[in-house]
């Protein structure tokens, strides 16, 4: 590109609208489908409900903001595409809100629809919760990652029909819990979740398990819904999605500028004040003037 | 030592549970750029608008959780919590310090800018929401290695929406040429110069690790017209020069990666790892 050239700020514009297309397109994706290495994954329970294949879910524009760190922005353009698979399947008029009306979804998550028990299902990363519709990912030691975010089960009737959880899984490992009842010494609670039973532990990974150069690996979640859901209340859960990415499994460098310090020098050569230079200069001339 | 470190490890841990749980990345470990008047060759320097002679010193700056889109190009994200700290140096000397400029704009509290004087008028300098940008400041680097920054840059006279102008500002590393004021029906809206600068003539920046510290540095420049409505110079060009540095490794730096991670927390790089196995843990069933 020579800067030399652009003179005006319609420049700047059309600058700015490719930097943010091209910021797009270079941010790293997430992807955990049935078509992609190990399938999606498996969602166990709540409760008596048996085992259910993971819905799908493509995680675009994740960004580092350290060595360790990713995010997923908060992105919602409302009712205008796009708009995520799980909510064109589940509701006639997609607005980017969950069905509380007031939940915006975050649509770099493109998370397709949820079947569990027959029934489907919206899940999605919620706007307005702790982590403002972010999701976050941190590596830890021991290819160890951890990722979290607001996630919401969202039955499509309405407020009454909508919750929201923190996420919070591991690719480490992670264990059932009791049920909510049973932990506050209630009767009627289920200890279970599908085939696990509160205790058991489920593990996850972190490597390059298919060989192609990528990161990948296994999430492991468990928790329980909460008191207030009108699906199975108190009920453990689990869940286990694997997933791929278009990560370099050893890293991406990043800050490493292209060219050279002496080839881009010869700029100050074409032009009439080279900086940081020139400043001493434009400065002096004005103290001498002020002196006079 | 073998016992302060698991200690030192689970302590780690749980301060990221923490900031996790409030939100928050971990700021310390994000990529951040500053331009102060204690940093390398300070801010850097204002010059016009129009025929305002004096060269004005610039404003510090303290970007911060600045975040890798590619190799190369960088955003600071738009993240305003209101009036809770941190807020923006400048709204100390703009109360109420609510993150909000004066028409009630929302300000990029991940941009820290202090307060601008410039011909005798104070002004809080500020990346607002909305706009062009959507309130985030974006960096492109271009093949030459030259980096050209984007933002829209707000300076608030603190009087309400009329005292409020808004430059787009375009900052690079390499070359740009000073405009000619706009017109308005009377002609010229004022001198063909930003302060000692004619218009016509270029101005150069820099980028690379000068002072030679392992990290990249340099100097932006950036030209541009106040905008007709302006209440001070309207339609007159500007120039600036700002000089920053960062905590960029000047030799890059390795992001995502579990083996420099481990490395990091002092194990070997595959501690862990499940690479080319093929199937994976499945979990118990």
């Amino acid at each position: 590109m020579n800067h030399k050239h652009i003179k005006s700020p319609v420049c700047a514009a059309l600058i700015g609208a490719g930097l943010l297309a091209c910021g797009t397109a270079d941010a790293f994706t997430v992807f955990s489908t049935k078509d992609s290495y190990m399938g999606a994954g498996t969602f166990f329970g709540p409760g008596k409900l048996p085992t259910s294949p993971l819905f799908d879910v493509t995680i675009h524009n994740v960004a580092f903001t350290s060595a360790a760190t990713f995010v997923t922005p908060f992105v919602n353009n409302g009712a205008a595409e796009p708009n995520v698979p799980g909510e064109v399947a589940t509701t006639d008029k997609p607005d980017g809100y969950f069905s509380d009306g007031k939940t915006p979804l975050n649509e770099n998550a493109e998370v397709g629809p949820f079947v569990l028990n027959g029934t489907k299902v919206l899940v999605g990363i919620g706007g307005g919760g702790a982590h403002r519709g972010e999701q976050i990912s941190v590596l830890l030691d021991k290819h160890t990652m951890i990722m979290t975010m607001d996630i919401v089960f969202d039955m499509g009737i309405g407020a009454a029909g909508v919750v929201a959880s923190p996420f919070y899984g591991t690719t480490k490992e992670a264990t059932l819990p009791l049920s909510l009842q049973t932990q506050l010494g209630i009767e009627g609670g289920v200890d279970r979740a599908g085939p696990l039973k509160s205790g058991d532990k489920i593990h996850g990974q972190l490597g390059d398990s298919n060989g192609d150069g990528r990161l990948d690996g296994a999430i492991v979640v468990t928790g329980n819904m909460p008191l207030t859901s009108v699906f199975m209340p108190g009920a453990p859960f689990a869940l286990i999605r694997y997933f791929d990415t278009d990560m370099p499994y050893n890293g991406q460098v990043v800050g490493k500028l292209p060219g050279s310090v002496a080839e881009r020098q010869k700029q100050a050569d074409k032009a009439t004040y080279a900086f940081p230079a020139a400043e001493a200069k434009l400065v002096s001339v004005k103290t001498a003037e002020a002196g006079e | 030592m073998s016992v302060i470190k698991p200690v030192a490890r689970r302590l780690r841990r749980l301060m990221m549970g923490g900031l996790l749980a409030a939100g928050m990345t971990p700021a310390a470990w994000a990529v951040n750029l500053w331009s102060t008047p204690t940093s390398y060759l300070g801010t850097g320097y204002f010059f016009g608008p129009g025929a305002y002679m004096t060269p004005t010193p610039l404003f510090p700056v303290k970007l911060r959780n600045m975040g890798f889109t590619s190799p190369q190009n960088f955003v600071t994200p738009f993240w305003n919590n209101g009036g809770e700290e941190p807020n923006v140096s400048a709204e100390k000397d703009f109360p109420p310090v609510d993150g909000l400029l004066s028409d009630g704009t929302k300000i990029n509290e991940n941009a820290d800018l202090g307060t601008f004087t410039l011909a005798g008028a104070r002004f809080l300098p500020a990346v607002g929401e909305g706009g062009e940008y959507l309130g985030q400041q974006m960096a492109e680097t271009s093949a030459d290695g030259n980096v050209t920054m984007v933002m829209d840059l707000l300076l608030d006279l603190g009087i309400g929406p009329k005292g409020i102008i808004r430059i787009p500002f375009r900052g690079t590393t390499g070359t740009v040429t000073v405009p000619g004021p706009l017109q308005n029906p009377q002609g010229p809206a004022g001198a063909a110069q930003a302060g000692l600068i004619k218009s016509g003539e270029t101005l150069s920046g820099r980028i690379g690790d000068f002072n030679n510290d392992g990290f990249i540095d340099g100097t932006l420049v950036a030209v541009g017209v106040m905008p007709l409505s302006s209440p001070v110079y309207p339609g007159q060009p500007f120039a600036m020069a700002r000089n920053f540095e960062t905590d960029i490794p000047i030799d890059g730096a390795v992001f995502g990666s579990p083996g420099a991670v481990n490395k990091a927390y002092g194990f070997p790089p595959d501690e862990g790892a499940t690479n080319g196995i093929g199937g994976g843990a499945k979990g118990k069933r």
